[in-house]
């Protein structure tokens, strides 16, 4: 990939997600579009998770994302988590940035020749970033939830090795466990005594509520 | 006092009780009563227990009644946090219909209008032939998850509901599904999850081209926050479908 940019951002109500157009150069210099859909609240949640409510910031975190190494944020701290992202979508987008950008008239062009909806031609005139910001909540108490939430799944993948059981020596032991461990319980309980034949089971006057009888 | 001292007493044996007899009797009764195991003994110290007719009735001491417990050809405990005049029960009762692979044996705990004993709610069934784990609206669909559902054929599993489009609930949800429709001209799609989740995701891509023509496709990026899908020729509009598990 020799570069990447954002072109257009429109949302759409039918699936309640935002669409971003994006234009991706090869080494070969052929160029082509993609679309790189995301829910609204994909937003919320990165702020959730790295140490930054900057919405350009958190934006370019979602649209470079797919480019750079997983960091796997959920399996460090914040603190940690927040360094390393923004160190890969920096250079992420420093080295996928052309250096002279092309027009508005140029890119609309563009998407017009290859052939896509109408919609996205008429985004291009809009910064994609101001749609995106436009169409994402941003609501500090639903952020705030989300803290709670994701700081305790931080906390429950820290100690997950203390949950999970060591391999035991005994491997034959291990295996019967598993293989027969559902079996049904040996109970040595006996069974009730047989009824008289003149008795008739569980003749009672039937159950009524509210003057209605049960099934 | 023994026992027996009083068991050959020549009088009982002509049927007749004298008055020793009777205040021995009394005796003993009161011994009993005072030390014997009653119920509600101890166990309900701010609460009244009635036993009725077969049936135990647990109240509060303003007599809001929390639990019945009924006897009968279908035994039933019912739970009334708030009271028998609340809208909705708790119940777990045994029935038998005897009809082989229906309702055989069966055992069910469930959510009840309190008046019609209408289903209302989640619902757990288990019967000699088939268990299920139900939420059973009185009004709108149920949803289910049945095992052993058919009796003609062995292991089937039928699982009623559907699946989320797109929308994820938890970083732990063990699957990730949707479908997205878009237009002609792009060469892949990229799908961010709401969420990155809190281990690996693996994309199960169903790729329809909406044009008759065979399309050499692959996913070429997936991680925790997102995956991608490109294709290598013609851009008409296309129709992916997911199924992620996490693994």
């Amino acid at each position: 990939m020799k570069s990447f940019r954002v072109v257009a951002a429109v949302y759409n109500p039918v699936y309640n997600f935002i669409e971003v157009v994006n234009e991706v150069v090869r080494v070969n210099d052929t160029a082509e579009l993609g679309l790189h859909t995301f829910h609204p609240e994909t937003l919320e949640w990165r702020a959730a998770i790295y140490d930054t409510t900057d919405l350009n910031e958190l934006i370019d975190f979602v649209l470079y994302e797919p480019m750079v190494e997983d960091c796997r944020p959920l399996e460090k701290t914040c603190a940690e988590a927040t360094v390393i992202q923004r160190e890969l979508i920096s250079s992420a987008k420093q080295r996928l940035t052309r250096v002279t950008p092309s027009s508005k008239a140029a890119t609309a062009a563009l998407l017009t020749k290859s052939g896509v909806d109408a919609k996205y031609v008429a985004a291009v005139d809009e910064d994609p970033y101001e749609v995106i910001k436009r169409h994402c909540p941003f609501d500090p108490n639903v952020l705030e939830v989300k803290r709670e939430f994701i700081s305790m799944q931080r906390e429950s993948i820290r100690n997950r090795s203390a949950r999970e059981e060591s391999v035991e020596e005994d491997r034959a032991e291990v295996l019967r466990r598993r293989l027969f461990g559902t079996a049904e319980p040996t109970r040595d309980r006996p069974s009730q005594p047989q009824r008289l034949p003149d008795q008739t089971p569980g003749e009672r006057p039937p159950i009524v509520l509210e003057g209605k009888q049960k099934r | 006092m023994a026992e027996g001292r009083y068991g050959v007493d020549p009088t009982r044996l002509k049927g007749q009780k004298s008055i020793v007899d009777h205040m021995v009797e009394l005796r003993k009764r009161v011994a009993v009563g005072e030390t014997g195991l009653r119920i509600g003994h101890t166990a309900i110290e701010d609460g009244d227990l009635t036993v009725r007719n077969g049936d135990i009735i647990v109240s509060e001491t303003d007599g809001t009644v929390v639990l019945r417990l009924f006897g009968g050809g279908i035994p039933e405990i019912r739970f009334y946090p708030l009271g028998e005049t609340d809208t909705h029960q708790a119940s777990l009762l045994s029935f038998d219909f005897d009809t082989g692979s229906g309702a055989d044996q069966a055992v069910q705990l469930c959510i009840e209008e309190t008046g019609s004993l209408d289903q209302d709610g989640g619902k757990v069934l288990l019967t000699r032939t088939f268990a299920v784990l139900s939420h059973q609206p009185e009004v709108g669909e149920e949803t289910y998850i049945w095992l052993n559902a058919d009796p003609g054929v062995e292991e089937i599993v039928l699982i009623k509901g559907r699946w989320s489009d797109q929308y994820q609930y938890d970083v732990r949800q063990a699957l990730y599904t949707g479908s997205f429709s878009f237009g002609s001209g792009f060469s892949n799609w990229t799908h961010t999850y709401l969420a990155p989740f809190a281990t690996t995701i693996c994309p199960i891509v169903g790729f329809m081209n909406s044009v008759d023509t065979a399309v050499a496709w692959s996913i070429t990026a997936q991680s925790t926050s997102s995956f991608k899908v490109r294709w290598a020729t013609g851009t008409d509009g296309k129709t992916i479908n997911f199924w992620n598990f996490r693994i």
